[in-house]
């Protein structure tokens, strides 16, 4: 129930400041999407600063109204000074390079602090790892700031949160930025225990016949019928576990890497292994190309060739 | 609510070193917190303390693993232990507090438990302030104030530099001070909201009874008592009466019983009635006020008796500091009742033998007259060898002490005198009564007051005198200097010495600069640690706010609040306006007057993005606008090191131009 109210309150929450702050690549933090809180901190403190009122009026003690009086205000000024500590921040996404699933990206972003030095800034994406700015000089510094995605796909960056409890802890200031950008989480490359078989049609390609392909070696596996073609059969039958044969070939450099080659019924684990074979084909220096569901990127190799079939992966509904 | 918005509980990120360091720093800045706990607290404290840090400094740079929880436990226990002897008071909450800081320093760990050590300074700094309200308190308030917001700083940025933080905490102060002050004297002074035991420091005080060789042991006590201002003219030699003393058991003089009920409330001062002199008291454990004269009326209303004194309205003790103001005007002559005349004139039976025969005598020489009687007795002093000494030569506990006096040691301080010649006087059957309070005092020509002293204490004695009243006799006046001790006459040389319109001149240097130091000390107290309600009357009355209620002070203290929060709102606004760069400001206007043609524009969008989408709009302004970028651009391309400056005045000029047609065609 209290998890249901929290939960339709964060999201309530959430579109409103979103309502209050236009996705860009370059922002500047003004008012209107500047939060601020008193700290754990800061309501002990408050709660000390009505014990010593207290205590004050009770002893009829001077110095110590003055103390109170004093700690009071510097709450208050407190909040201004917290609150112009990230006013006016400028804030711009340069790059967020594209990362597997479950594996941590970073994203590169400017502070620029125009007016004055900032300091005591964290930084985190929402619901990510928090990364401590520290001071931000009055020119500008860039930061990395990670991001961590569980499952592939093409995902908008999360909003960037900025705070800071500057100068005396007692308020916590903070701010959502909205990028309009987003990232490319690949599927997470998962070994089959096989290689496909080279791609026989590729027009231009060197004269290769059935007959070329030679045994290399055996490899032991859990689950052989991702290719039945590839099975040991013989060594099955002996009742000594499951074997599929390896094959070689001095000959082929081409390679299509197709889904429908995949058996099986887990998209994503097939996806996973297509991500295996692009990568240890980019690796072993091969000219590659993928198929998924009539999708064609043609034969190519290098990094952006990978970057391409890899996004085609990520982005695969 | 935090949780509700996004995740945002964020963990504070601190390197070890970092770590380290703070907890150097917060062991440094507790230390000045406890600097008053020193003298104040017992020494097991002290020491305790010291071990505590001792071990974390040692700890930390060693790496100790935090102690074992048997060993925290033992350590809990055994001051519970300790602390379970210290009866419940204030000075029992304090050493709880201590205990706890103490505990807190074994287990320094975390930064949660830097910012709880943090708000224990605060209490720290508040029971130091309970203590002692000394001038010295004054400096040790701001500078652990001062210290206590550096380790806040450097808790929220440990990146900081020290610098930094000294120059952020001391704008800090400067700014708040002010307004503090406003509040400080604006806030009204409520009485305490409930009892609390007291936990001021009390000096030595006169006691409410009196024997020989109980007031010269003062002599050395340099502690205040109370200060006195004048309205009119100053009293530089007054006999300050605090307890009237007429029982006396042959060794000890007590205050006589009084029936609370028959002493007079006094009227309050008003315009008419407006006061002589004030007195500031400083706590002194008995519930007698000294005043001087035949007090008339009083602010706050005062119970007054020329038999008893001077109370507070409701005879309570005097356990802190205490102001109180005192009109008076000569006294009325009321014959003395039977009740009176008893009790001036009791004596324990069988006392002095030799005393009592020798008064009787020479009271019939005098032929029963009390004035002449007493002028033989003003030169039978000055004429036999009697002392006035500080170290007189014991008396003994019997009942013939005055006999011994008088006869045969014929040294002693006041008392001496004072209860001997009381003895004699009541034999001849004179009422005659023991009064003991303060002469004289130090005079301070700057702040026009007089200071009195511990050593300032007297004892003198008051006859009756038939259809005169009440008459005061101090024997010690009559002593010649030869025979008064050497330390006892240069203090009453001084006091001889000193008139109303003394300057700088008439003191010596070492005097000079205790005269600076004590003015100042009387200025901090008048107005600021004993600014009380009367006080803030006063204030404003000399302001001409003279209807201004406790309430009404109220509720301008708690709107000056917001209205501070609003100032400084808009201060801060300002200073960011003036660090605002001219060319960002100008972009700005600029942006603002390109809205005025509906135009949504985003935090991102260039220059030429934002004209390109105003052409589209207004194609009418397309040559204006390609014109603009065109020259921008160009301006632009030229930016470099040398005619930086310049070109940015052209760029600001640029955009004032496009702005004003932009707004001449709206």
């Amino acid at each position: 129930m209290i998890g249901r109210l929290i939960n339709n309150f964060n999201n309530r929450w959430e579109t409103w400041v979103r309502k209050r702050s236009l996705p860009g690549s370059q922002q500047v933090i003004d008012t209107r999407n500047l939060y601020i809180l008193p700290t754990a901190f800061g309501w002990a403190y408050g709660v000390l600063v009505v014990m010593l009122l207290i205590g004050g009026i009770n002893y009829q003690n001077n110095m110590i109204f003055l103390l109170t009086f004093m700690l009071a205000l510097i709450g208050m000024v407190s909040a201004c000074e917290a609150h112009g500590n990230i006013l006016n921040l400028k804030i711009k996404f340069i790059a967020a390079d594209d990362t597997f699933a479950g594996s941590e990206t970073r994203a590169s972003i400017l502070f620029s602090a125009d007016q004055q030095s900032r300091f005591g800034l964290y930084a985190k994406f929402k619901n990510q790892r928090n990364t401590h700015l520290g001071h931000i000089p009055i020119d500008e510094a860039t930061f990395s700031i990670p991001v961590t995605q569980l499952t592939r796909g093409y995902f908008p960056l999360p909003p960037l949160i900025i705070s800071s409890v500057y100068p005396f802890g007692i308020f916590r200031v903070w701010s959502y930025v909205f990028f309009d950008e987003h990232v490319y989480v690949y599927p997470l490359a998962k070994e089959t225990g096989y290689w496909p078989p080279p791609d026989n049609n590729e027009q231009g390609n060197k004269s290769h016949s059935v007959g070329d392909d030679e045994y290399y070696d055996l490899k032991s596996v859990e689950t052989p019928w991702a290719d039945p073609k590839l099975i040991a059969w013989k060594i099955a039958a002996k009742g000594q576990g499951w074997f599929i044969k390896r094959m070689h070939s001095h000959e082929v450099d081409y390679w299509l890497f197709k889904l429908s080659n995949l058996t099986g019924h887990d998209i994503e684990l097939k996806l996973s292994h297509l991500c295996y074979w692009l990568q240890t084909a980019e690796a072993n220096n091969k000219i590659y190309a993928l198929d998924i569901n009539d999708t064609i990127i043609p034969y190519s190799h290098g990094k952006e060739h990978l970057q391409q079939c890899l996004r085609q992966l990520a982005v695969y509904s | 609510m935090l949780a509700a918005t996004g995740g945002l509980f964020m963990k504070q990120i601190i390197t070890a070193e970092q770590l380290l360091f703070l907890k150097r720093h917060s062991l440094v800045v507790l230390f000045i917190c406890y600097l008053p706990h020193i003298t104040n607290q017992p020494i097991w404290l002290l020491f305790t303390f010291i071990a505590a840090i001792t071990y974390r400094v040692i700890a930390d740079s060693f790496h100790y693993a935090p102690l074992p929880w048997w060993m925290r436990a033992f350590v809990v226990i055994s001051f519970l232990f300790v602390l379970s002897s210290i009866p419940i008071s204030s000075s029992f909450f304090i050493s709880l507090l201590l205990t706890f800081i103490i505990l807190k320093c074994l287990e320094l760990n975390t930064i949660r438990d830097l910012k709880a050590l943090i708000l224990s300074n605060f209490l720290l700094i508040f029971s130091a302030l309970i203590i002692s309200q000394d001038l010295l308190m004054i400096g040790y308030m701001f500078f652990a104030l001062f210290a206590n917001l550096s380790l806040m700083i450097k808790l929220s940025a440990p990146e900081v530099p020290l610098r930094k933080i000294s120059s952020k905490s001391g704008k800090q102060l400067l700014i708040i001070i002010p307004f503090s002050l406003l509040l400080f004297y604006v806030f009204p002074r409520f009485e305490p909201l409930w009892r609390i035991p007291n936990a001021t420091k009390v000096n030595t005080s006169l006691d409410d009874k009196l024997t020989p060789g109980s007031l010269s042991g003062m002599f050395g006590d340099d502690s205040t008592v109370m200060q006195i201002t004048f309205t009119k003219e100053p009293v530089l030699r007054g006999y300050w009466r605090g307890m009237t003393m007429s029982f006396y058991n042959g060794e000890t003089w007590y205050t006589a019983d009084y029936d609370a009920k028959k002493l007079n409330i006094l009227p309050s001062l008003s315009r008419q009635r407006s006061a002589d002199y004030e007195i500031l008291l400083e706590p002194t454990h008995r519930k007698y006020l000294y005043y001087q004269g035949f007090v008339v009326a009083s602010e706050p209303h005062l119970l007054f008796s020329t038999n008893h004194g001077l109370l507070r309205r409701n005879q309570s003790i005097v356990n802190k500091r205490f102001a109180y103001a005192a009109k008076v005007s000569k006294a009325p002559y009321q014959p003395l009742n039977s009740k009176e005349y008893a009790q001036s004139t009791q004596l324990p039976p069988n006392a002095n033998p030799r005393l009592t025969a020798w008064t009787k005598n020479i009271y019939r020489q005098q032929h029963f007259n009390t004035k002449s009687f007493t002028t033989y007795l003003k030169n039978y002093i000055h004429d036999q060898p009697f002392w006035y000494s500080l170290n007189p030569p014991p008396l003994g506990f019997t009942n013939n002490q005055m006999d011994k006096f008088w006869f045969d040691t014929q040294a002693g301080y006041c008392e001496h005198y004072a209860s001997a010649l009381t003895f004699i006087l009541r034999t001849a059957g004179i009422p005659a009564r023991v009064v003991v309070g303060y002469y004289g005092g130090e005079w301070n020509p700057f702040t026009r007051a007089i200071t009195i002293k511990q050593n300032h204490a007297h004892a003198w004695l008051e006859y009756w005198q038939e259809d005169v009243g009440w008459q005061r006799f101090d024997p010690t006046t009559f002593i010649p200097p030869s025979r008064i001790d050497s330390a006892i006459y240069n203090r009453n040389m001084m006091l001889s010495a000193q008139h109303e319109d003394m300057t700088l001149a008439d003191f010596s240097w070492r005097a000079r600069i205790l005269l600076i130091r004590n003015s100042l000390k009387f200025y901090t107290e008048r107005w600021f640690t004993y600014y009380n309600h009367h006080t803030q009357q006063h204030l404003l009355r000399n302001l001409g706010l003279q209807r201004i209620k406790s309430d009404q002070l109220l509720q301008i203290s708690v709107t000056a609040i917001p209205v501070f929060f609003i100032l400084l709102g808009l201060y801060y606004q300002w200073r960011q306006r003036v660090r605002l760069d001219p060319l960002i400001h100008e972009y700005h206007a600029l942006q603002h007057s390109f809205r005025l043609f509906d135009l949504r524009i985003k935090p991102s969008d260039t220059l030429k993005q934002q004209c390109d989408s105003l052409t589209n709009k207004m194609p009418a302004l397309s040559s204006t606008l390609n014109e603009f970028i065109k020259r921008y651009e160009q301006l632009r391309l030229i930016r470099d090191s040398e005619n930086k400056k310049d070109n940015k005045r052209q760029t600001i000029l640029l955009f004032r131009q496009l702005r004003i047609k932009l707004t001449e065609y709206k």
